[in-house]
């Protein structure tokens, strides 16, 4: 009765030291394979084009819609995009006012012609307001500039966060949403400019 | 209509220090074509020791015709602020409530409209329209056939 009992003790413990070494096996493999890929990822192909000091205008019937800058531009043709350092998008509004988008670093997508930028994204908005932010999504189609990342909004009177931003471009309307908190000071009347 | 005067009510030091106003909402929106900026949302002004509260508060610029791109912003040249929605303005022991209440910048008064009630302690007035003339420190309260100008004050007892 014992030995039988034994038996199947050692039977079980057997199993289990096979199913844990089947597991550990599994693990280092899923591991070593996602380790490859984030290489394969991390290291893109080479440009097809690098250019120094690039200069783009986009124009439409004429007129100039925006200028994009940029230190370094490199084109990757498969992905249709152009990975840009030092960027600098200057947007002409109808007005004749301008916005400036500055930031670190930039993605032209070839197709659309949206640009992202990322890495201390700076608006200088007209009417002496500027705009900080992690990242900011001008899209050409819609004409909007918006961004998802914590916002800090600066002027010769306000001072402002919140946690996503959205601008309108061709209707010059902003708008800021989530946990807004504004500073504002006002001219008193008297100094106020002549109605 | 009746009019009365009474004494100073909330708001009566406000807007005229040139202390910031703190203002907290859930949404921010600039419409610089219409010269608008509405905050939306849990609208909470703060200004020294005046708390204002509503479901929006929209400032109005005003137009001065040839600034279609001029540098100055607009809050150099409000117009009006309109603050609309279980309107309620507290500084101190005053406290004034509202369904609208409208601050004209450049005559420095607010309009309260919509149930306007404002007391200070047991003392308490209401009527059709309150309207409190910042730099005098003085209010009138205009009444209605509806809703009659209607004042409890509590005279300071002599000891």
């Amino acid at each position: 009765m014992m030995s039988s009992r034994k038996l199947l003790q050692g039977l079980v413990l057997t199993l289990a030291l096979g199913l844990t070494s089947v597991l550990m096996v599994g693990i280092w493999k899923g591991k070593t394979m996602k380790e490859q890929r984030v290489v394969e990822e991390s290291e893109p192909t080479e440009a097809e084009m690098k250019l120094t000091d690039m200069e783009y205008t986009e124009m439409q019937e004429g007129n100039r819609i925006w200028t994009l800058k940029a230190s370094e531009a490199n084109y990757f043709q498969d992905e249709q995009k152009t990975l840009l350092t030092s960027v600098l998008l200057t947007l002409f509004l109808k007005s004749g006012e301008e916005i400036y988008l500055k930031s670190q670093k930039g993605i032209l997508f070839a197709g659309t012609r949206n640009i992202e930028l990322t890495d201390s994204v700076e608006a200088t908005l007209p009417q002496g307001y500027t705009l900080s932010t992690e990242k900011a999504f001008y899209n050409h189609e819609a004409r909007t500039i918006q961004s998802e990342s914590l916002i800090h909004l600066t002027g010769p009177d306000v001072d402002l966060q919140g946690k996503r931003w959205q601008f309108h471009i061709p209707e010059r309307e902003g708008i800021i949403e989530g946990g807004v908190r504004a500073t504002v000071v006002f001219l008193p009347p008297k100094s106020q400019p002549s109605q | 209509a009746e009019k009365k005067s009474v004494s100073p009510i909330p708001g009566e030091k406000a807007l005229k220090s040139d202390s910031p106003l703190h203002i907290a909402s859930d949404r921010m929106e600039v419409k610089q074509n219409e010269k608008t900026i509405l905050f939306e949302g849990h609208v909470v002004v703060q200004q020294d020791d005046l708390t204002i509260t509503g479901r929006t508060l929209k400032v109005y610029a005003a137009s001065t015709g040839t600034e279609k791109n001029s540098q100055s912003s607009m809050m150099d040249k409000i117009d009006r602020i309109e603050i609309e929605g279980d309107v309620k303005i507290s500084q101190q022991d005053k406290v004034a409530t509202a369904d609208k209440a409208v601050y004209y910048h450049v005559e420095q008064k607010i309009v309260l409209m919509g149930n306007p009630v404002v007391s200070q302690g047991a003392d308490k007035v209401q009527g059709r329209l309150i309207t409190l003339y910042i730099a005098q420190g003085r209010s009138v309260v205009e009444g209605g056939a509806q809703t009659p100008v209607q004042a409890v004050l509590h005279p300071a007892r002599k000891d």
